[in-house]
């Protein structure tokens, strides 16, 4: 279907061309993440920051700060649209609801990796812990995607309610604990070298809840911003 | 409002043996031969008299899988049709399934109490039950935040949907937690699930009975939650063709 990729492309650099103008969702995301990895140090007792006990928690936080700046990102990514006007056009645009989406969620996952893979390694020279590790990338993309899928569909829901943006976080973290736990535990596991066939199930699990979740919210998403 | 049609016509009044009536006077039978049972049930080997919550705690869990799986089912139906009354099915479904489930997490937790000497600990069955209650009380939330009612009806079917395929999910990743993070007092075997226990057959009878009246109790809950959802809609309309009136 090139029509149907053409479509998905438009939007998804429509996104990242208003994104490059204003640098709005990306700035945000960046220096929230920056303040959580800081909050992080300065909350918690030194001795827990010691390079010997460090490894227990560091990937933990590591994922809390991706899901928060991630939620920061995804709830601008649709209020800009929103008090732009510009939601109702983009829906009205002779495009399948499900182009829609994917574009959306391309973007935002590109601007969720953008982060995370800035704020990664300044979160490992902030807790003295090597975030540096191959293994580390498929980890964080399988993660990120989970996110960036369900996100965008709660975003879009929670944009039309009276809550607005407080209830993404509510309807999206307990929706993503499993790709959290999976997540965190990945990250732990690949940081303290452990054997590859521990992180390998979690990448699978990751890799299914990705797949089913790309696949439900492209046929859901017509539903969910029906006017 | 077309949609609101459906429940304008004025339903007869309910007299003689209605399913209902028949429903509730059963539960008004079964629940104390229920009791009954389950003072009459052996005590537990090893467990002794805390073990009876269990004849409660297990109907609670599975009806609770059955009123979210009937939630799932609705949100299906509305997203084929686009018809208000599977509106009114997911609502019912979707509050059951969190009262219910509370039921199974606080018997639970007490039973665990003395069986494990803890409250709570983070095993994979309690972990899943419990991220699962926290998902359907956002959805209550979601709904809360919305005015508009077909709005209301899609997103709830659309968070429906999500809902339910993830909770296999959870139970699945929850197989990495950690064990034996928590101090766990097992009396013989340490796999953590509340099947260890053995039955006799008075007491898988006693089980079948609460299941029965727990199932009761269920079904009149939602057939109730049901007629509600319709008599609200059925105010709603009136209430708007008033207004409609007098401009």
């Amino acid at each position: 279907m090139p029509g149907y990729l053409r479509k998905v492309w438009a939007v998804y650099a429509k996104d990242v061309r208003a994104e490059l103008r204003t640098k709005d969702i990306f700035s945000a995301m960046f220096v929230f993440s920056l303040l959580t990895t800081l909050v992080f140090a300065f909350a918690l007792p030194a001795k827990l920051l010691d390079p010997k006990e460090v490894g227990g928690i560091a990937p933990g936080l590591l994922w809390v700060a991706y899901t928060f700046s991630g939620v920061l990102g995804l709830n601008r990514s649709f209020i800009v649209e929103k008090d732009k006007g510009s939601l109702e056009g983009l829906l009205l645009a002779p495009a399948d609801r499900g182009a829609i989406y994917l574009g959306k969620m391309l973007s935002n996952l590109t601007f969720m990796l953008l982060v995370e893979t800035l704020i990664t390694p300044i979160f490992g020279v902030l807790f003295n812990y090597s975030t540096f590790n191959v293994w580390l990338i498929p980890v964080v993309l399988l993660g990120t995607l989970g996110f960036a899928e369900i996100g965008t569909i709660f975003a879009a829901m929670a944009i039309n309610t009276r809550a607005r943006e407080v209830l993404l976080p509510v309807l999206f973290f307990p929706i993503m604990l499993p790709v959290i736990i999976a997540a965190a535990n990945a990250t732990t596991a690949v940081l303290a070298n452990r054997p590859f066939d521990e992180v390998l199930g979690q990448l699978e699990f990751m890799a299914v809840f990705d797949v089913i979740f790309l696949v439900l919210p492209i046929l859901l998403f017509e539903l969910a911003v029906e006017e | 409002m077309a949609t609101f049609a459906k429940y304008n016509a004025t339903r007869p009044a309910k007299t003689g043996l209605g399913f209902s009536t028949i429903i509730m006077w059963s539960l008004l039978v079964s629940w104390p031969v229920s009791l009954l049972f389950v003072l009459l049930a052996g005590d537990d080997a090893i467990l002794k008299y805390s073990q009876r919550i269990f004849y409660y705690h297990l109907p609670s869990n599975i009806v609770c899988f059955i009123a979210f799986f009937i939630y799932f089912v609705g949100a299906i139906g509305y997203w084929r049709t686009r018809k208000r009354s599977w509106d009114i099915v997911m609502v019912a479904g979707l509050e059951l399934g969190i009262f219910f489930s509370v039921i199974g997490v606080v018997t639970g937790s007490i039973w665990a109490r003395y069986a494990w000497g803890t409250f709570w600990t983070w095993d994979p069955r309690l972990t899943t039950v419990s991220i699962m209650l926290v998902v359907y009380i956002s959805g209550v939330m979601l709904r809360a935040a919305i005015d508009d009612p077909t709005r209301k009806a899609a997103l709830t079917a659309v968070f429906g949907i999500i809902g339910f395929v993830n909770v296999p999910l959870v139970f699945f990743s929850t197989r990495w937690f950690p064990k034996g993070q928590h101090p766990l007092i097992f009396s013989e075997t340490s796999n953590g699930s509340e099947t260890t226990i053995g039955l006799d057959s008075f007491m898988y009878v006693t089980l079948a009975v609460c299941s029965v009246a727990v199932g009761l109790l269920f079904t009149y809950l939602l057939t109730e939650r049901m007629r509600l959802g319709q008599m609200q809609d059925e105010v709603a309309a009136r209430r708007l063709a008033l207004e409609g009136g007098e401009n």
